[in-house]
């Protein structure tokens, strides 16, 4: 035993005490930090400032003329402007609130605030610049819909063709209430597409059916503005806003933690044993433990360096969710559950990359083995998602129990706002730790084997045969 | 004098390729013994299988009064032919890590350390790491770790190859003094010379069979010089004049000298008194027996021809031990 700890020892000193993993702790979140900081601050959802004609034929004879009167150049701009609209709906919502307080007209209290967002969209800025094309009623769709192809970014031309069939208003002759449809040119951006779609032309046939039935659209529209609150969560501690997300985030902090420092671990491992077998140190070592105690003593020191990862991170956590007045979300045994599920995975992985590492002679020919390595890595991930929406899923319920991905599953079910009863907990976490005990017996047949071995590599056949002999 | 290492019948095969077969083997306490042999002859195996690194398919084995090295890790001192170090860590960490591995206390292994880095003249490089130091330095530091601990038997596989003479010179010593200390040693070489040079006893392995294990001693009295190396003074001088010597069994000439084989049993004097008076020579000696020439005669009999003792001969002289094996099967 006081072998196992001195090679534990040495393991976790050389792995723990460099600058490498120092840097591995920290830069890894900082670049996730700083990544979604960059991606935040310049992706946007204004459209190219495309130029080209909008073709409309109106068979209805009844949207035209509204669509014309509303395809002004400020129109344009206002709609694309994403800051402009966030303006509308701050403006729109404003109105109403003062419209709920009195008899103030709330549309022109909407128009009021429009006009000054207009100009201010009309001085900053460039946005798709669009012509609005009236074709005849009888115009043949096919004929005109060909045009479209011929459009370019440089040159224009048309790109977009809107047709509105006869009944969009109201139903001809007992037929059914019909739609219309938009023919867009190839590859032109969705961002420019949408809201003359969806803001214009819904808009539109909305206003001449509100008509038809002989109501005022401006007014419908103020009638119909209302800011949605967002719910408000109340806790022992006090009232915040309402957390939808937490539901999600926790769970899956829960899981990537584990994930994490269990693979970091794994993987210091695998290139240790591969550098020792490279460096042909494994004889010499061989003359002062057993093969057993110094894989023992491998794997115990990484799981220091992977206890001291967790470790980091998960302070790190409970420290913003104190900071954050969300101390709440989580709960003491909700922790010592991840603790238990790391050490189940982080055994399993572990036993999993020595053995590989011990079979090869480097890196590369470690890449072959490593296949199947793989998926004991990604099917987790690919899994995750479906388990923190639905913890009580069949999905997550079977994986909770199929070890080598049990200890991954429950901790996102753990993590979840409808955790299992603590006894099925423990009873995955039996599962997992048997597991792990059987892959490091495993593990210490094929390492028995492996350390001394140079030359080919084995195939994964041949490890198999490896943990049968002997 | 009692047992330091015993084999019985002992039998180790990779596959289908037989490395070890019925070995049978006592290794008294306090002696020096050299395992010889080409490589792959089955000497790192047998020494794999006494530091219970392999374990044998049949047969049983002793090790310092123990069942298996196993039991008595912390007794034994071992150099692997396949050694190398933590190329990272400082050489002084590494000996001190070494030492602790081997059983001793983290105090005792630091000044343990020290001191025999100093003997050995790498008392500067302790705060170097391993990487930077010669491979005649790192021979040192691994031998180091393989004595700090005071073991009462030491396993040496190939401790010479790749030193430089001077450094070979060294490693002598210092396993001469760990002799002289009272320790049992046993090293395998391909080089024959080297064991000729500091054993008293000889084992010779070939294709994982014993073919010998004497004492110099009983080498000296069993094979008896049976090649005279005769100098004519006239170079067309007739080997026929030798040959039909009572006994001779034949001559070979190689350049201007004679190799005269003798028949089995034949006095060698005797026959040096016939030369002498046969041909006038300018050198006539009795060739001292070589334990190269011992292995030749073993391996491929005493009617082997000149062309197929030189080519033995070579093939043991520029053998050096193999760094990559497919099957695990060592020397």
């Amino acid at each position: 035993m006081i072998k196992i700890l001195t090679v534990a020892q040495r393991e976790f000193t050389t792995t723990v005490f460099t600058r490498a993993f120092l840097l591995g702790l920290i830069l890894p979140p900082a670049l996730i930090v700083l990544g979604i900081a960059i991606s935040v601050a310049f992706s946007t959802e204004r459209a190219p400032a495309v130029k080209g004609s909008v073709a409309i034929i109106d068979r209805s004879g009844q949207v035209a003329s509204t669509l014309t009167a509303k395809f002004t150049p400020e129109a344009l701009e206002r709609l694309y402007r994403d800051d402009a609209g966030e303006q509308v709906s701050k403006a729109v919502s404003k109105a109403a609130d003062q419209a709920s307080k009195g008899p103030a007209d709330p549309v022109g209290a909407v128009g009021g605030q429009l006009d000054a967002v207009q100009a201010a969209a009309a001085i900053a800025g460039t946005t798709p610049k669009l012509t609005l094309d009236v074709l005849a009623a009888e115009a043949s769709v096919d004929a005109e819909k060909a045009r479209l192809s011929d459009w370019t970014v440089d040159q224009g031309g048309r790109l977009m063709l809107i047709v509105i069939e006869p009944g969009v208003v109201a139903p001809k002759a007992g037929g059914p209430i019909e739609t219309y449809q938009v023919f867009t040119a190839p590859k032109l951006d969705p961002r420019v597409v949408a809201p003359i779609n969806r803001g214009m032309v819904y808009q539109a046939v909305v206003d001449a059916r509100l008509r038809g039935a002989g109501l005022d659209p401006v007014r419908i529209a103020g009638l119909m503005s209302l800011a949605v609150p967002r719910a408000a969560e109340v806790t022992k501690q006090g009232e915040r806003r309402g957390s939808g997300a937490a539901q999600f985030i926790i769970p899956l902090a829960f899981f990537m933690l584990v994930w994490i420092s269990a693979f970091s671990g794994a993987g210091q491992l695998l290139n240790n044993t591969i550098e020792e077998k490279s460096n042909r140190i494994m004889e010499v070592l061989l003359s002062a433990v057993s093969p057993f105690e110094l894989m023992a003593g491998k794997i115990l020191g990484q799981l220091g360096s992977g206890l001291v990862i967790i470790s980091v991170y998960a302070a790190a956590g409970v420290f913003a969710l104190v900071a954050l007045a969300y101390a709440d979300m989580i709960t003491w045994w909700q922790i010592a559950w991840m603790m238990v599920f790391f050490i189940a995975a982080y055994l399993f992985i572990a036993s999993v990359f020595t053995a590989i590492g011990s079979a090869v002679s480097d890196i590369q020919e470690a890449n072959s083995l490593m296949t199947p390595a793989m998926l004991l890595i990604m099917i987790p991930m690919f899994a995750v998602f479906p388990i923190v929406q639905n913890p009580t899923g069949t999905l997550a319920k079977m994986l909770s129990f199929m070890p080598p991905f049990s200890p991954f599953a429950m901790i996102a079910r753990v993590g979840s706002n409808q955790p299992p009863a603590q006894w099925v907990i423990a009873l995955s976490a039996v599962f997992s730790l048997a597991a792990a005990v059987g892959a490091v017996w495993c593990a210490s047949k094929i390492f028995r084997i492996g350390v001394l071995l140079y030359g080919k590599p084995p195939n994964l056949i041949t490890l198999l045969k490896w943990v049968r002999m002997a | 004098m009692s047992v330091a290492i015993k084999l019985e019948a002992v039998r180790k095969t990779f596959g289908a390729k037989v490395a070890v077969e019925g070995l049978d083997l006592e290794i008294p306490q306090g002696s020096m013994t050299g395992f010889i042999g080409p490589n792959g002859a089955g000497k790192t195996t047998t020494i794999r299988m006494i530091m219970s690194i392999l374990f044998p398919d049949s047969g049983t084995l002793s090790v310092l009064g123990r069942r298996s090295a196993v039991e008595s890790k912390d007794r034994i001192g071992y150099l692997p032919e396949e050694r190398g170090v933590y190329r990272k860590m400082k050489v002084g960490d590494f000996v001190q890590y070494m030492a602790r591995l081997k059983g001793m206390s983290t105090q005792d292994s630091k000044a343990a350390s020290n001191q025999w880095l100093d003997r050995v003249g790498l008392g500067d490089v302790r705060v170097k790491k391993c990487m930077e130091l010669s491979k005649g330095m790192q021979q040192k530091v691994q031998f180091i770790s393989a004595v700090i601990h005071h073991p009462e038997l030491i396993i040496l596989d190939e401790p010479f190859s790749g030193l430089d003479p001077l450094n070979a010179r060294l490693l002598r010593d210092l396993i001469d003094e760990q002799h002289q200390a009272g320790r049992t040693i046993i090293f395998s070489t391909h080089q024959m010379s080297q064991a000729e040079a500091i054993c008293d006893r000889v084992v010779m392995i070939h294709q994982g069979v014993k073919r010998l294990d004497m004492t110099p001693k009983e080498i000296a009295s069993q094979f008896d010089p049976r090649t005279l190396i005769v100098e004519p003074v006239h170079e067309d001088a007739e080997p026929a004049l030798v040959e039909s010597l009572p006994q001779v069994e034949r001559v070979e000439q190689v350049e201007r000298v004679w190799e005269v084989s003798l028949k089995p049993g034949a006095e060698a004097s005797e026959a040096l008194a016939g030369v002498a008076s046969r041909v006038p020579c300018r050198r006539v000696e009795v060739r001292r027996v070589s334990l190269e020439d011992i292995f030749i005669d073993i391996v491929e009999g005493r009617q082997a021809t000149r062309e197929q003792r030189q080519k033995l001969r070579e093939a043991l002289r520029s053998s050096t031990p193999t760094a990559a094996r497919g099957d695990g099967a060592g020397d």
